[in-house]
């Protein structure tokens, strides 16, 4: 009796010290970064850069290898993730809304509480925009010739079903009462080409994916989907500045699986805070018009459940699947 | 444009960028030869290790990945009837052939000259015609997409071979195979009996291994050859220099040059199908069109052509508007971002130096290449056929298995790749074509999705998919496609008709 | 019994249009199920399907120019040899990792093959090995399936 008590005191104890012994030189091997897109994505691209920057900064040699898990529009990677030992030596990057959009559509195999975020990197707000020998200059423009024929005008999505950019047009159907329909394409570059080619009147996609070609006079944004304006182009109103509470932002973030020890995640958020704010990485950054945002766990986490609470809601009026 | 380049020369003739570009095709040789690896992964990798370094190094780098890469996938699709690209599957049909036929040296060669002059053709076409080819590529909406896949898919009937029935067959399993996954209009799965690994579709590449390597490994196992191609037959000088015979491939290089830079040009048709539109056009060409598929370096020379003059073409939206025209070319895209180059007209303006230093870099890798690849690489890689076939097939099999796993890090693509290897075996056992099968693949979705963009845009008129002069001429080159088959076929009958009666 | 193991080219070409047809036919149900357009395109492809395997049947059994001795394998025994080897290596990564079954793969087949020349085997078997876990490991990152080794040629690299 005696011994086994002392026995289990044994274990309690070691049990206790092992993970405090590995806290103190975190990380003593390679720690994997999930990426629940292909390589060579927008994600991927953006994991490899900071993964480089927080190695730098976690300090004594740490490395952190990208590991792809791509398939089912990221589903297949973010339950991975899910699942992953708490250890602090399985991260990964989360991309709201649609990695809360799938928990929504109650097809997801993960919940967002199986996560802990580490921190947002990238806020990304959607837009609408046309082409530059549009006839309509405003957004009030358009809304104004669906009223009078509804149902015929069509505006090009960068995404599929279920997307933040379709949640978004179905927002917008919603609140300003238009019959807007979406066409699929599927990703950016083809219904870029296609506004830019005036073979659809309109698209909603992410800001950063056309500030250049706003800048350069290619397209015209009529509305950004966030609370204020972008720094990037400060003459473009928010839907919010004409009468529509249309925010609908991509975002893009770290975070490890429920459960992982304090002590690791504040050095976790603490090498990714260095690390966006590295001059080199920032100014990597701000060339390729990344809108870098970072939030610390709390707050990307109250973000998180922002956005899914927002989502719950527009699944309960129009479920978009 | 004269002043730009001739700033861009100096930077680009720096020896720490030569080497660049050096390094990068290399590289891309070995990638590009890896079944699995493919050159937007090579990118991806190299491109947060190039912050901070000269735009040059990086872009150099980059440059050379894509030609070595692209050519790279010649090379075990040649060898071994592996493809590593999906684009190399058109330099199979007679490329492996020509490895039968003990003429595997003057296959690469061909191969690797051509892709050299496409690639070549295709640098230049990008430095003088950049911001005037970008037009041509808006002009090209969903209705004008649908007819490109249309047409791709019309070449299939210069890829069915001897059997009508089972090409048929083939493409419509190849269609088939590509409806699996998510629609992304509907968000319906189809056909994954409910598994995610499938909501995407399958990937190309387990299916290329699957239909391409496992049945030669099965084959050459039941073969059980104990010895390998005689060391002579690898030699060059045996088999003819295809630089002495370039009046015979110089009319293929250039049209399947022109038809890889329209191609490339248009965003999202991608590589494989320059390949199989130049291999069709050349086979349509030829005077004896019934040699293609038994060995016939010209269908090789085509193939390669048509693929290196996609490289650089594909950057030309990629530059010009930021439209990447190949998954490549948008990892590229995003290489160019983080050293600050902003895509659109205005890079031209910004940053003639570097910009113009990039597409030199592209005719500088692909010049590389014609030496790494012709000489060094070709002599190495062909070693690989001197091996007994018994020993081959296991080495076949491990590369095949490495490269699958690494696609998507899953075991769930292995089990795929074995059960869709067994089908694949019975295909080509009972003479079924497996390349009508990645070119159903590869087009069905973009012609099911572009169609129902153009209906979805138009409100439901078909009308709008015959509206646009470009959907005409697509329609119409699809009919001459459809139509010269046709048309060989009845002058040879009627030639043979006649001949007798002399 | 050595007819079903090794058919006849011909019964062969007529089960697999069979297979094929079976094939078409499941299609064309499980479409059913898509809403709309979605399972319109699948289901025109599955019947194309299915007729092209009735035709294709029907043409063997009518024609008699396939000659009926013809087998489909010249050496049954070697490719059951070989699938089952085939198989067990791709299900042992599964279990052990990589590099081991990789091993025993590339050395064992030719060996049950009856090649001997172990002065040629074993180098270029262990030499690709090593270019491929250069190349994809420590050039490119990519991972290997978990193997029981890691941690050896984690301390040797």
């Amino acid at each position: 009796m005696k011994t086994k008590t002392w026995l289990a005191g044994c274990i309690i104890a070691g049990l206790a010290a092992l993970p405090s012994a590995a806290l103190a030189d975190y990380p003593e091997k390679p720690i994997e970064m999930i990426v629940a897109f292909a390589p060579g994505g927008g994600t991927d691209v953006a994991a490899r850069s900071i993964a480089r920057f927080m190695e730098k900064h976690l300090g004594g040699g740490a490395r952190i290898a990208v590991v792809n898990k791509p398939g089912a529009g990221g589903e297949i990677g973010w339950t991975e993730l899910a699942r992953a030992k708490p250890d602090g030596y399985t991260i990964g990057m989360i991309n709201p809304p649609a990695f809360n959009s799938l928990v929504v559509e109650g097809k997801a195999k993960y919940t967002t509480d199986d996560f802990q975020p580490i921190g947002n990197m990238v806020y990304d707000p959607g837009i609408l925009v046309v082409g530059k020998d549009s006839p309509y200059k405003t957004l009030a423009d358009l809304i104004e010739a669906d009223k009078k024929a509804p149902n015929t005008i069509v505006i090009g999505n960068s995404g599929a079903v279920g997307s933040s950019d379709h949640i978004g047009l179905l927002n917008l159907n919603r609140q300003a009462g238009t019959t807007f329909k979406p066409a699929f394409f599927g990703s950016t570059a083809p219904v870029r080409q296609a506004l830019l080619g005036g073979h659809v009147p309109a698209a909603t996609m992410n800001l950063s994916e056309a500030v250049q070609l706003a800048r350069s006079g290619d397209i015209r944004i009529l509305g950004i989907m966030a609370e204020e304006r972008s720094k990037a182009l400060p003459d473009v109103p928010t839907f919010r500045d004409q009468g529509i509470d249309l925010v609908v932002t991509t975002s893009r973030g770290l975070a490890a699986p429920k459960g992982v020890p304090l002590e690791i995640l504040a050095k976790l958020q603490a090498a990714l805070e260095a690390a966006m704010n590295d001059p080199e990485y920032r100014d990597a950054a701000i060339k390729a018009e990344i809108p870098l945002h970072y939030l610390n766990a709390e707050d990307y986490k109250a973000l998180i459940d922002l956005i899914s609470k927002n989502l719950a809601e527009t699944w309960k009026v129009t479920p978009w699947r | 444009m004269i002043d730009a380049l001739l700033s861009a020369l100096p930077l680009v003739f720096e020896p720490a960028n030569l080497f660049a570009v050096l390094l990068g095709t290399v590289a891309g040789l070995v990638v590009g030869a890896l079944p699995g690896l493919t050159v937007t992964t090579g990118i991806a990798v190299l491109i947060p290790l190039t912050f901070g370094l000269d735009p040059l190094f990086a872009l150099g780098m980059m440059a050379g990945m894509y030609n070595g890469g692209s050519y790279g996938g010649a090379i075990p699709a040649i060898l071994l009837r592996v493809p590593g690209t999906p684009a190399s599957v058109a330099t199979i049909l007679d490329g492996y052939e020509m490895t039968k036929q003990g003429k595997a040296a003057y296959a690469l060669q061909v191969a690797v000259v051509s892709g050299v002059i496409g690639s070549v053709l295709s640098a230049i076409s990008l430095i003088i015609f950049a911001p005037g080819l970008v037009k041509l590529s808006l002009l090209f909406g969903p209705a004008e997409y649908f007819w490109v896949a249309i047409l791709g898919l019309a070449t299939v009937a210069s890829l069915l071979g001897d059997d009508f029935l089972k090409g048929l067959i083939a493409t419509v399993i190849g269609l088939l195979i590509g409806t699996i996954g998510t629609d992304i209009s509907s968000g319906t799965e189809r056909y994954t009996f409910g598994l995610l690994e499938f909501a995407d579709g399958l990937d190309i590449v387990v299916l290329l291994s699957a239909l391409f390597a496992i049945p030669p490994v099965l084959m050459m196992i039941e073969e059980a050859l104990k010895t390998g191609m005689p060391g002579d037959l690898l030699k060059l000088k045996r088999q003819g220099s295809v630089l002495a015979d370039w009046r015979r491939y110089l009319p293929i290089w250039m049209r399947s040059s022109v038809i890889g830079i329209i191609i490339g040009v248009l965003p999202g048709a991608g590589g494989s199908m320059s390949c199989y539109l130049a291999y069709n056009d050349a086979k349509r060409a030829s005077r004896q069109p019934e040699t293609f598929g038994k060995g016939n370096p010209e269908g090789v020379a085509a193939s390669e052509a048509g693929n290196g003059a996609d490289n650089a073409a594909s950057l030309i939206p990629a530059l010009t508007l930021g439209i990447p025209g190949s998954g490549v070319a948008a990892v590229i895209l995003g290489g160019l971002l983080v050293h600050g180059l902003r895509p659109g007209p205005q890079l031209f303006a910004e940053h003639p130096d570097v910009v113009y230093g990039f597409m030199v870099q592209m005719l500088l890798s692909a010049v590389m290449l014609a030496v790494v690849g012709g000489l060094t690489a070709t002599r190495i890689f062909g070693q690989a056929l001197r091996l007994p076939r018994v020993v081959l097939a296991p080495v076949i099999m491990l590369f095949v298995t490495v490269g699958v796993y690494a696609v998507n890090n899953t075991m769930f693509d292995l089990y795929t790749l074995l059960g869709i290897g067994l089908v694949a075996y019975m295909l080509d056992k009972l003479d079924y074509p497996n390349a009508p099968i990645i070119l159903g693949v590869i087009l069905g979705p973009i012609a099911e999705s572009q169609l129902l963009l153009a209906m979805t845009i138009s409100g439901g008129d078909p009308m709008a998919l015959v509206s646009s002069p470009m959907s005409m001429i697509m329609i119409a080159l699809t009919l001459f496609v459809l139509a010269t088959p046709l048309w060989t076929v009845w002058k040879q009958r009627r030639r043979s008709s006649v001949e007798p009666a002399k | 019994m050595a007819v079903n193991l090794n058919p006849s080219r011909r019964h062969a070409e007529v089960g697999f249009a069979a297979l094929l047809l079976g094939a078409a036919v499941w299609a064309y149900v499980e479409a059913g199920n898509y809403a709309g357009q979605s399972g319109g395109y699948p289901r025109v492809l599955a019947i194309l399907l299915g007729l092209s395997a009735i035709i294709l049947a029907a043409r063997t059994l009518m024609g008699a120019s396939a000659p009926d001795d013809a087998r489909l394998f010249d050496h049954p025994g070697r490719f059951v040899v070989g699938l089952g080897m085939i198989f067990l290596y791709v299900v042992a990564i599964d279990v052990v990792g990589y590099i081991l079954p990789s091993l025993i793969f590339g050395i064992g087949v030719p060996m049950l093959l009856g090649y001997r020349h172990l002065q040629l085997l074993l180098p270029v078997v262990i030499g690709i090995l090593v270019f491929i876990y250069l190349v994809f490991k420590v050039m490119l990152e990519r991972p290997l399936p978990p193997d029981v080794l890691d941690g050896v040629l984690r301390a040797i690299l």
